[in-house]
């Protein structure tokens, strides 16, 4: 089950219906129980495989609301969802991740970004390694032997940035793959 | 008895501590009368200073101080146009002709002098430079117009520091003027100003043990800016003004703030203003000033 938040639509609802900006940490605070409260409703009603988080009506962000709302947010899931549904972050603008990305980079966590043409991609503290096995697996073959022949990078390699992407939950059920 | 604290006649942050020198010597018992009568110009981080001594001063006496208009019409209507007037009512006892103040289409004044109490203030005043502030980034400072965000978001940051730091209320002013002290171009400046419990008393009971007997205005301003700490133990926290050094640093921008005796700041080239400044008089709170000037290329064009 896939299920989407509207971020603006959780940032109106539970802080301010006029605000369209994430600044201050209060206001992101505010989203973020927004966005948790949703994503356990949604898991009491059944399987959740993939949480897409829709930015594009956002206006601004600053680092204080990308580090509640992005990195809290992360941080929060992987601790308190044993299951560990995939999370896409979707209609971020350049200037969104002008606050995003040294927040990550502050976390040393990554995030699964859906660009605008529709492909997916990693965004945030992630190897090299890990990222050509991203693009290796684009097409959901996890087969080690396969990434290895596609990445250039020996099995022992490529098994590690398997699991770094495997850990960081990077990599996207096939039900996601269908969303562009 | 009645303390006399002259504003100088030009009143930016390089006059600001022969102010704040002034004013420190005010007692509790004291009614005090801020002379503004000769002033001249007065840059808005020197306006959200004469607020944060207003209020400063005022929580001191118990008495509202009082304030002198400049007599200089074009002075008056300067500080009349960025609502600095409209605050300062609240806080002093106004003597002299106070201008009407005139909104006009096109304006310096990018953000009047606006208080900031709550976060709602913050989501406020960034909304408000967000329009204006596209327009000023793009064409006056030819900046990418990507630039506008950073610069909004700096506004945030630093509006923030005031709301989570400060214990009590400021003030944020955002202008464009013509720097003529070495640069000679077009800047945008930001200032903020609160009148709260300062860097060093926010900071001390996470970072006073961890700094031993070098704990003081100097090193909490350092601990802040440069190693990016926050009083919260929260990971997540201190980015704010980390956020604001990489714009800077993208940008060709200073940041300087100060708080209680000390001033630290980011000197780009074009200026020559001291990275730390210590032993200065005394002053309630914290004012941080923001500066993004014009891009040119190294042959002095436009970019």
């Amino acid at each position: 089950m896939i299920e989407h938040i509207d971020v603006h639509a959780v940032l109106q609802r539970t802080v301010c219906h006029l605000y369209s900006d994430l600044v201050t940490r209060p206001t992101g605070h505010a989203v973020r129980r927004g966005i948790q409260e949703a994503v356990a409703d949604r898991r009491q009603a059944g399987e959740l495989a993939v949480v897409v988080i829709d930015f594009s009506q956002v206006g601004l962000v600053d680092h204080s609301c990308a580090d509640e709302i992005v990195a809290k947010l992360l941080l929060d899931l992987r601790r308190d969802d044993p299951v560990r549904c995939c999370v896409i972050f979707r209609g971020l603008t350049e200037a969104h991740l002008e606050a995003i990305v040294p927040v990550l980079e502050h976390h040393g966590l990554a995030i699964l970004v859906q660009a605008t043409e529709g492909h997916l991609e990693p965004v945030g503290r992630l190897s090299g390694e890990a990222r050509r096995v991203f693009d290796a697996a684009d097409d959901g073959s996890l087969e080690l032997a396969k990434i290895a022949g596609t990445t250039g990078l020996d099995e022992r390699a490529a098994a590690r940035a398997l699991d770094e992407l495997l850990a960081c939950q990077l990599l996207p059920p096939p039900s996601a793959k269908g969303m562009a | 008895m009645t303390r006399v604290v002259e504003v100088p006649t030009s009143f930016d942050e390089r006059t600001f501590d022969t102010f704040a020198a002034s004013l420190a010597t005010t007692a509790n018992d004291e009614r005090v009368l801020i002379d503004a009568h000769a002033a001249r110009w007065a840059s808005p981080y020197g306006l959200v200073g004469l607020l944060t001594a207003g209020a400063a001063v005022g929580q001191q006496t118990g008495q509202r101080p009082l304030l002198t208009v400049p007599t200089r019409d074009d002075t008056a209507s300067y500080w009349a146009r960025t609502g600095f007037f409209t605050q300062a009512a609240e806080l002093f006892e106004l003597h002299g002709k106070v201008p009407r103040e005139r909104h006009r289409g096109e304006s310096d004044v990018l953000l009047e002098v606006t208080p900031v109490r709550g976060t709602d203030d913050v989501h406020s005043v960034v909304g408000r430079i967000q329009q204006r502030a596209t327009a000023i980034v793009a064409s006056e400072l030819t900046l990418d117009p990507k630039a506008t965000v950073g610069f909004a978001m700096a506004l945030s940051e630093a509006c923030q520091n005031i709301v989570e730091h400060a214990g009590t209320g400021g003030w944020v002013g955002v202008q464009a003027y013509h720097w003529r002290r070495r640069l000679e171009r077009r800047v945008v400046v930001i200032a903020v100003a609160d009148y709260g419990v300062g860097f060093r008393r926010s900071l001390e009971a996470t970072q006073a043990r961890r700094f031993g007997d070098r704990w003081g205005d100097a090193s909490a301003l350092e601990a802040a800016l440069i190693q990016g700490v926050s009083r919260f133990r929260d990971p997540g926290r201190g980015q704010g003004l980390a956020g604001i050094r990489r714009y800077l640093a993208r940008w060709d921008g200073k940041i300087s703030i100060r708080s209680g005796t000390a001033r630290i700041a980011i000197v780009p080239s074009w200026d020559d203003d001291v990275p730390l400044a210590e032993h200065l008089p005394p002053f309630p709170g914290a004012q941080v000033l923001i500066i993004v000037p014009e891009q040119r290329d190294p042959e002095g064009k436009e970019t």
